[in-house]
C-alpha cells in the first residue's frame, strides 16, 4: 500500500541486501524488523558512570582561558612587556595567523561589504595590519592564547593534532579548528568590520578638508554642518564603544595613531553623502559632554573638539582669503582663535542636537502614524473620495454655496489687492515658497478638479453615446458601471431651470383663484392666488440675487466689451424686476392691485426694502403713487381693525409686525427717494392723490398706518417748504409757487381732517364700548393712551404748521379729548400711566403753545 | 400666469412659505402654527411666534364618551425635529 504516493516495499531479497551492505561496512539499521537487536533499551540512560568517557578525563587544556588570552595579547605588545623573548616572537606569528584567517573568513561570506577593501589593505599596509591584530588582542576571545602557558597549549596540540596544527599553523586549511578558534575569528571580523568604518569615516573627513578648501563659499557652510554630524556620529560610535569596553579608547587612540598613516590620495571610498547620510544611520541620543577626555597634545583625529575647532577655524581664514583674493590658506592655528571656535562649535553642536531632537520627534510621530498604514484599500479611497466629491458637485454651486462663495469672492479680492501691492515694491530676496499647508490645500483643490472634470467627461461622453442609441453597446457594454453601483434613486430632485417646466408635477388650482377674498372685495378678481403671489416673490428674489452676483463679478471698467455686455445684463435683470413687480398697468382690473397684493406677504414687503436702491427715482413714484391710489386695498389698511382692540393675540401681533415692515421697509427703504427727486412738489402731489377720494381718505386716516403714511409725507414736505440745504450749506428756498401750491393744499387737509381728530384717536373708539368715566374705561384707557401716542404726534406736527385761526378751531375741535385725557390723569396715581397722558396731551399743547400745567392749576378737578 | 416653473419638488411649496405662517401637523394630536423660518430635508423646522395645540383624550371607562381636552401654550422660537411631521401646510383661510 502506498501511502503518501511513493513505494513503500522492500525488496525481496532483503536477506542478501543486508549482507551486502554489511560487507560494505555501512550500518545497516533495522528497526521493526523481526531481528531487531534491542540495542535501544541497552543504553544506559541514568547514571552519569560514563562521563569520562564522554567528555574525556585527560588533564584539561587551557583553550578557554580567554581572560588569560587577553592578559596574554596585552602582555604581547612590546613597550609594556619587553621582558619576555619569547613572548614577543609569538605574537607576530599568531597576529599573523588571525589576520589570514580573518581574510579567509571574509572572502567566505559574500554578506560583508568589507570583503575586498579588506585584504588590499593589509597587503598594502603592514603597519595596519598589525595594529589591527594589536585591536583584536585585548578581546577575550580575540585569539588563543599560547603565551601564558605554552607548555599546556602544547600539550593540548599533542592531544588533539587539530588544535596544535591551527595553533602552529593558521594556513593549513583542511585540519578542523575547535570552536574557541572559530569564535575568535569571527568576533574578530566583526571587530575589524567595526574598526574599518570607523577607519573609512575618519578618512573621509580628513579628504573632506581637503576637498573643502576647493569648495565655493556657499557650500562651506553646509559642508560644516555635515562635518559636524559626521562628527557626531564618530563620536557615538565611540562612546558607545567606550561604555562596552573601556580599554577600547586606549586602543582606538593607538589604532588611529597607526591609521593616520594609512590615508592617501589614493583613497577610493565611497563618497561621503553615501556614507554620512543621517536618515539611514541609526542615530541615538548624544550627552553633551565630552564622554572621552583626550588629551590635548593629541592632534590626531582622536580629538574631535580640536578637529572641529581646527576646521571652522579654517573656513574662517578660508573665507576671508578667498574675498582678499589669496589663493590657499596654510594651517596656523592660535589658541585664542581655537577656544573661540570651540565655543562657535559647541553652540553648533547643541543646534545640530536641536535638530536632532527635532527630526527624532518627527520620526517617531510618523512611525506612531504608520501603524494605520495600508488599512484602507484603494477602492475605499476612492469611495470616500467619490463620497465627497458627489457632497461638492452641485449645479447651483452659487445657491446652495452662497456664504462660501461670497467668502471666496472677498477673499479673491483681498489677495488681489495684496498682490498688487507686492507688484509695486520691489521684489525682495527673502520671499518664501508658499506655505506647506496651502501646498497641501492646493494639492487638494487640483485633485478634486481633476476628479470633477473627470466625471463630467464621462457624463458628456455617455450623453453623446446616447445620442446614437441604436449603435450603442453594438460591440459589446463598454459601460463599466453596473446597477449594482449606481441604485435606483429614492427621490428624484431636478435640478430647477426653466426648459423644464414642460414637466411640472404641480398643477395649478384654477378654484384656489376664485375662493380668495373674490366675494369680498366687489366684483373684481384678484391677480392671482397666494402661492402664486408668493412664487412670484421668489422668483423676484431669485433675480435679486443673480444681480447681486453679478454686481461681484463686475468687469474693470477699461475692458469695454466686456463692460458693456454687463451693463446690458445687469438692465435686463433690473428691467425684469420691474415688470415682475406689476406696478405698471392697469389700475382697475383685480382687486387687490397686482402690486398691492405682492407686498401684503412679509416677504413682499422686504423684497421692496432689499430692493431698494436699483429702482429709479421715477419707479419709485410710480410705485408711491399706485400704494397710495390703492392704499384701501393694503393689507395693513384692510386689517387695521384688529388695532382697535386692547386684546393681544397672536393675529394681532403678526399685523404689528406687518405694519412696522410696511412703514420700515416699503416707504422708509424702498421707496425711499433720492434728494434730487425729493421736492415739496412731489409729497404735495401725493398727499393731493391721498385725498382725492375723500370717503377712503377718512377710512383710510383713522388706520395707524395710513396715519402714519400721511404723516411720513407730511413731514416730508413742511420740512422742504421750509427750504433744502445746498451742497455748499447755502439755503435752497423752495419754489414760490410751490409754497403756495402747499398752503392751499394744507388748508384743505385741516379742514378734511377737522371733523375726524376725535375719531381718529384709538381710545375714542375703544373707549366707547365702555360706560363713560367707569373705574375700568380708565384702566382701559391706561393702555389706549400708547395707540394715541401717533396721533397726538401727527397733530402736534400738523398743528405746527397752522395759523392762529386754525389753532383755535383746533382747540376748540379736541377739547373734550384734551380735557377728558386730563381727567383721567387726575384720576390715576403719580406714576408713569399718568404722566404718560400728560406728556401725549402736553406734545399737542406745546405746539400750539400752551401747556398742560396751566390748565391743572386752573382747574384742580376737571368737571365731566 | 406661468409660475409652476417655479416648482419641481415638493419641497418647493415648503419654500414659498418661508418666513409665513404655517400650519404644522403632528404626530402625538399634535398641532402648530408659527411662522416658519426655516427647514431641510428632514423637515426639520424653526418656527417663531408658535402657538402649540395638543389634543388629550383622557381614559374614560368603557361605555362613557371619551372627553377631549385642548391644551394650548405659546412658544416664541422652536425647533421641530421632522420625525414627528405629518403635513405643513399654509394656515386656514378665515
Amino acid at each position: 500500500m502506498s501511502f503518501f504516493g511513493f513505494e513503500t516495499s522492500v525488496p525481496r531479497d532483503d536477506k542478501d541486501s543486508k549482507q551486502a551492505y554489511a560487507e560494505e561496512d555501512i550500518a545497516v539499521y533495522t528497526w521493526g524488523d523481526a531481528s531487531y537487536d534491542a540495542l535501544g533499551s541497552a543504553l544506559e540512560e541514568t547514571g552519569d558512570d560514563l562521563n569520562d568517557e564522554t567528555f574525556g578525563g585527560g588533564p584539561v587544556g587551557k583553550d578557554f582561558d580567554f581572560s588569560g588570552a587577553t592578559n596574554a595579547a596585552l602582555t604581547n605588545q612590546p613597550n609594556v612587556q619587553p621582558s619576555k623573548p619569547y613572548q614577543s616572537d609569538l605574537a607576530p606569528k599568531t597576529q599573523q595567523n588571525t589576520s589570514s584567517t580573518n581574510d579567509l573568513w571574509k572572502n567566505v561570506d559574500p554578506s560583508s561589504a568589507f570583503s575586498k577593501q579588506v585584504p588590499t589593505e593589509h597587503i598594502t599596509n603592514p603597519v595596519h595590519q598589525t595594529s589591527a591584530a594589536q585591536r583584536t588582542a585585548p578581546s577575550v576571545f580575540a585569539q588563543i592564547n599560547p603565551s601564558v602557558n605554552p607548555q599546556a597549549d602544547y600539550n593540548i596540540t599533542n592531544l588533539s593534532s587539530a588544535t596544535a596544527a591551527l595553533s602552529l599553523d593558521g594556513h593549513n586549511e583542511a585540519r578542523p579548528r575547535t570552536m574557541a578558534e572559530i569564535e575568535a575569528e569571527m568576533h574578530a571580523a566583526l571587530r575589524e568590520q567595526q574598526q574599518q568604518q570607523l577607519i573609512s569615516q575618519q578618512r573621509e573627513r580628513e579628504r573632506m578638508q581637503i576637498e573643502q578648501q576647493l569648495l565655493m563659499q556657499q557650500q562651506q557652510r553646509m559642508m560644516e554642518e555635515e562635518q559636524l554630524r559626521m562628527e557626531m556620529e564618530k563620536r557615538r560610535l565611540y562612546e558607545q564603544q567606550a561604555l562596552q569596553d573601556p580599554l577600547w579608547a586606549i586602543r582606538q587612540a593607538m589604532m588611529q595613531e597607526n591609521g593616520m598613516s594609512v590615508q592617501g590620495p589614493s583613497d577610493l571610498r565611497p563618497s561621503l553623502s553615501a556614507n554620512v547620510s543621517p536618515m539611514t544611520q541609526n542615530r541615538h541620543p548624544m550627552s553633551q559632554i565630552p564622554h572621552q577626555p583626550h588629551p590635548p597634545h593629541n592632534h590626531g583625529a582622536g580629538n574631535q573638539q580640536a578637529l572641529v575647532n581646527e576646521l571652522l577655524l579654517h573656513h574662517q581664514r578660508q573665507q576671508m582669503l578667498e574675498q582678499q583674493g589669496h589663493p590657499r590658506p596654510n594651517y596656523d592655528i592660535s589658541i585664542e582663535s581655537q577656544d573661540a571656535m570651540a565655543a562657535d562649535a559647541r553652540r553648533r553642536m547643541q543646534e545640530a542636537e536641536m535638530m536632532e531632537a527635532r527630526h527624532r520627534r518627527r520620526m517617531a510621530k510618523i512611525q506612531s502614524m504608520a501603524r494605520y498604514n495600508d488599512i484602507m484599500t484603494q477602492s475605499d479611497k476612492d469611495f470616500i473620495t467619490r463620497v465627497q466629491v458627489a457632497q461638492l458637485v452641485t449645479s447651483d454651486p452659487y445657491a446652495d454655496d452662497f456664504y462660501a462663495q461670497v467668502y471666496a469672492s472677498i477673499r479673491q479680492q483681498r489677495i488681489a489687492s495684496e498682490n498688487q501691492v507686492l507688484k509695486g515694491a520691489p521684489r525682495q530676496g527673502g520671499q518664501r515658497g508658499p506655505h506647506r499647508r496651502e501646498n497641501a490645500i492646493q494639492r487638494m483643490q487640483a485633485h478634486v478638479e481633476r476628479i470633477v472634470s473627470h466625471m463630467k467627461s464621462r457624463e458628456q461622453s455617455k450623453e453623446a453615446s446616447s445620442h446614437n442609441p441604436g449603435l450603442q453597446n453594438v460591440l459589446g457594454k463598454t459601460s463599466g458601471r453596473s446597477y449594482k453601483a449606481a441604485p435606483r434613486q429614492l427621490l428624484q430632485v431636478a435640478t430647477a431651470s426653466p426648459d423644464s417646466r414642460a414637466h411640472h408635477p404641480v398643477k395649478e388650482h384654477d378654484s384656489v383663484k376664485s375662493l380668495d377674498s373674490h366675494v369680498h372685495h366687489g366684483d373684481l378678481p384678484p391677480p392671482f392666488s397666494p402661492t402664486e403671489g408668493l412664487m412670484i416673490i421668489e422668483r423676484l428674489f431669485n433675480n435679486i440675487l443673480e444681480i447681486e452676483q453679478l454686481r461681484r463679478n463686475k468687469p474693470l471698467a477699461e475692458d469695454e466689451a466686456r463692460m458693456s455686455t454687463w451693463k446690458q445684463s445687469l438692465d435686463e435683470l433690473l428691467d425684469t424686476i420691474w415688470q415682475g413687480l406689476r406696478v405698471v398697468g392697469p389700475l382697475y382690473e383685480t382687486n387687490p392691485h397686482p402690486f398691492i397684493a405682492l407686498i401684503a406677504p412679509m416677504k413682499g414687503k422686504r423684497f421692496i426694502g432689499r430692493l431698494g436702491r436699483d429702482l429709479t427715482d421715477e419707479q419709485k413714484l410710480m410705485t408711491l403713487g399706485v400704494i397710495v391710489n390703492r392704499i384701501e386695498q393694503l393689507d395693513v389698511i384692510r386689517g387695521a381693525a384688529i388695532l382697535d382692540s386692547v386684546e393681544d393675540s397672536p393675529a394681532r401681533r403678526m399685523f404689528e409686525r406687518q405694519a412696522g415692515a410696511f412703514q420700515e421697509n416699503v416707504i422708509n427703504q424702498g421707496l425711499h427717494l433720492s434728494p434730487s427727486a425729493r421736492t415739496l412738489k412731489t409729497y404735495t402731489a401725493l398727499i393731493e392723490l391721498m385725498i382725492e377720494n375723500l370717503s377712503t381718505f377718512s377710512r383710510v386716516v383713522i388706520t395707524r398706518p395710513g396715519l402714519t403714511l400721511l404723516e411720513h409725507f407730511f413731514a416730508e414736505a413742511s420740512l422742504l417748504k421750509h427750504g433744502l440745504q445746498g451742497p455748499e450749506g447755502e439755503h435752497i428756498a423752495a419754489p414760490a409757487e410751490d409754497v403756495a401750491k402747499w398752503s392751499n393744499l394744507y388748508d384743505r387737509v385741516f379742514e378734511h381732517l377737522l371733523p375726524l381728530w376725535n375719531i381718529m384717536f384709538p381710545s375714542t373708539r375703544i373707549l366707547a364700548a365702555f360706560p363713560p368715566n367707569s373705574l375700568e374705561a380708565v384702566q382701559v384707557s391706561v393702555v389706549t393712551d400708547g395707540f394715541d401716542l401717533h396721533v397726538w404726534r401727527f397733530l402736534a406736527g400738523f398743528a405746527l404748521e397752522g395759523t392762529l385761526e386754525q389753532h383755535s378751531r383746533l382747540v376748540t375741535q379736541l377739547r373734550a379729548k384734551v380735557m377728558g385725557t386730563l381727567r383721567m390723569a387726575q384720576a390715576l396715581e403719580e406714576g408713569k400711566a399718568k404722566a404718560r397722558k400728560i406728556r401725549n396731551v402736553d406734545l399737542f399743547l406745546n405746539a400750539l403753545g400752551l401747556s398742560s400745567t396751566q390748565i391743572l392749576e386752573a382747574t384742580p378737578q376737571i368737571p365731566i | 400666469m406661468q409660475v409652476s416653473g417655479e416648482i419641481q419638488e415638493p419641497f418647493d411649496l415648503i419654500r414659498l412659505s418661508l418666513s409665513e405662517r404655517v400650519m404644522v401637523k403632528l404626530r402625538g394630536d399634535r398641532q402648530l402654527s408659527g411662522v416658519l423660518h426655516a427647514y431641510d430635508g428632514h423637515m426639520n423646522m424653526i418656527l417663531s411666534d408658535v402657538e402649540e395645540t395638543v389634543m388629550i383624550v383622557d381614559p374614560v371607562p368603557e361605555g362613557v364618551k371619551p372627553s377631549i381636552r385642548v391644551a394650548k401654550r405659546q412658544i416664541e422660537m422652536l425647533y421641530v425635529r421632522g420625525d414627528g411631521v405629518i403635513l405643513v401646510s399654509p394656515p386656514q383661510r378665515e
